[in-house]
């Protein structure tokens, strides 16, 4: 079980079976009587880095507010290391670093400010904020930009920045909440560098986003969720191995806003004979991507059972 | 251990603050300053009066100051996602709004010695030292009660522009219904009674008692800090972290 020492973690033994976040039926209902959230059971293993993707309205922000303890679940719980979230709101504090979705910073204050600052508030004293914030500056590569006002920031390094304020305190798990949404895919693959090097260094990662290969390159395993239902949960292998129809063929500029049109089957051959029996002019064959898996189950997010 | 949290808020937004350092400054000094300039030269014109009149500036800079420093900054908090930053990086509730009233009463008292200090250059009113505490003390109330209706509004507007534009109203608003450029008497009486709801009213009698020179009524001086007591609970409890 994990326990705070001087605001530092202790993770003894009998951790290693817990999973380091876990929900149980989880579920979240807004006033008006909306449920955002349903029934959701998930474990996540120490040094996992989970994605949990969905389309907009799904749930994802809902859900990570209540792991964070900013949203007292309707009826479930979260633990963190077995620790009931809701039942000790200080110690999720310390357990966990956020980045919350859209997070503000203070225009005015340097990097190297928001990391001084912002160590005491995280409960480190003044020797412990300063070796944290060399750490962070190096880790993150931040020296060159140390001493500019966030103002003059880009949108990507705004983010190392926040990624740098989660990392303050040095806990065992992070919540990032679509960390490289609205980033361009240069900035983004730099920042998929940082969260993977986390993951390396024995962190837990619980990850939302929209984009699809962010998770197929970052995962250990994935969490789709649709309509505050969690549909799958697993590695990628695994979904693919039971989705079925695993290939795909795409035509061409088929439909009437010119995009490909996709077909799926069970079997190389079965595509094949598909192909051979049209007068195709453009297509290709190949394997189901996780992005052609994740619409076909927005389409039909209705249908239970269909994974 | 809060305390510390709390400096390290004040640093921060200190820090933040002082890049808008001129708006401070004619918020809290500047537009007070021409208040009582302007008003004396056209109005007043007379020295005696000159106590009476600055007096009502301060509270005016303190509804000004106060009402627009909290008000802004929560707003500000809440619309450019600095609230959730502030709450993924674990701050207390009651930490964040301490450390917002701490600013603004602080900025309330650098207006109450100032303007004593130029009422004692003049020679037109001296305070000891017990007049100034007590002078201060007024101001810290009025400063927390002003900034505690900011924070009202920063925490109950539905969008930034309406939020910000709420409170430049309450401000003047509140300004001219506490009786801080005319006396008690002069308002309809149905403004009366609302006047002596608000701690400026309170606050400003009781400046003008000590710069005249009389004594000072402790019932004001509870009664000031009753009042800044129930704004700020109303205030605090309007504040949640979690839904």
């Amino acid at each position: 079980m994990a326990t705070l020492s001087s605001h530092r973690l202790v993770v003894d033994e009998r951790a290693a079976n817990v999973p380091a976040l876990s929900c149980e039926t989880l579920s979240y209902k807004y006033p008006q009587g909306t449920l955002a959230n349903d029934s959701i059971q998930l474990a996540i293993a120490k040094g996992e880095l989970f994605c949990l993707i969905g389309p907009n309205g799904a749930g994802k922000t809902t859900l990570v507010r209540q792991i964070t303890g900013h949203l007292r679940p309707s009826s479930g719980a979260v633990f963190l290391f077995g620790h009931d979230v809701n039942a000790n709101l200080s110690l999720a504090g310390s357990l966990l670093g956020i980045i919350p979705q859209n997070p503000g910073l203070f225009d005015m204050l340097t990097v190297e400010e928001h990391l001084r600052y912002f160590g005491p508030l995280r409960g480190l004293s003044r020797l412990q904020t300063l070796a944290q914030t060399d750490r962070i500056i190096n880790t993150l590569s931040l020296g060159p930009i140390r001493r500019r006002s966030v103002h003059q920031l880009s949108g990507g390094e705004r983010r190392q920045v926040l990624i740098g304020l989660a990392l303050l305190s040095d806990p065992p798990i992070l919540v990032l909440d679509e960390p490289t949404v609205g980033l361009d895919p240069e900035v983004r693959r730099s920042l998929w560098k940082v969260i993977d090097a986390q993951r390396n260094s024995g962190k837990t990662v619980l990850l939302t986003t929209h984009y699809l290969d962010e998770a197929e390159r970052l995962a250990t395993r994935i969490g789709i969720l649709i309509e505050g239902r969690l549909f799958f949960v697993g590695s990628l292998s695994q979904l693919y191995a039971q989705v079925g129809r695993s290939v795909c063929v795409s035509i061409g500029g088929r439909d009437l806003d010119g995009s490909d049109t996709k077909y799926y089957f069970d079997s190389p051959d079965e595509a094949q004979a598909f192909v051979m029996g049209h007068n195709f002019a453009h297509y290709s064959v190949g394997r189901v991507s996780l992005e052609d898996i994740y619409l076909r189950l927005i389409e039909h997010s209705n249908v239970k059972g269909l994974i | 251990m809060e305390y510390i949290r709390v400096l390290a808020l004040l640093r921060v937004y200190g820090r933040q603050e002082s890049a808008h350092i001129y708006l401070m400054l004619y918020d809290s000094f500047l537009m007070p300053a021409l208040a009582a300039y302007l008003g004396f030269m056209l109005f007043v014109r007379d020295l005696e009066r000159l106590r009476w009149w600055v007096a009502g500036c301060v509270a005016f800079g303190i509804a000004q100051g106060c009402l627009i420093q909290v008000g802004s900054a929560v707003l500000q908090d809440r619309f450019h996602g600095r609230l959730d930053l502030l709450r993924a990086a674990q701050v207390r509730p009651l930490t964040y709004y301490v450390a917002h009233i701490l600013m603004t009463t602080g900025r309330a008292l650098l207006l109450v010695w100032m303007a004593m200090l130029v009422l004692g250059a003049l020679g037109v009113a001296q305070l000891g030292l017990l007049g100034l505490t007590i002078a201060s003390l007024a101001a810290v109330c009025a400063g927390s009660s002003v900034g505690s209706l900011g924070a009202i509004i920063g925490l109950r507007a539905t969008d930034y522009d309406q939020g910000n534009m709420l409170v430049a109203v309450t401000a003047v608003g509140f300004a001219l219904v506490s009786p801080v450029f005319y006396a008690l008497d002069r308002l309809p009486r149905p403004l009366q009674f609302v006047a002596m709801l608000s701690p400026l009213t309170h606050a400003t009698t009781l400046l003008r008692t000590m710069v005249d020179g009389d004594p000072v009524s402790l019932g004001t001086l509870m009664l000031i800090g009753i009042l800044a007591f129930v704004y700020n609970i109303a205030s605090y409890r309007m504040l949640r972290w979690q839904g």
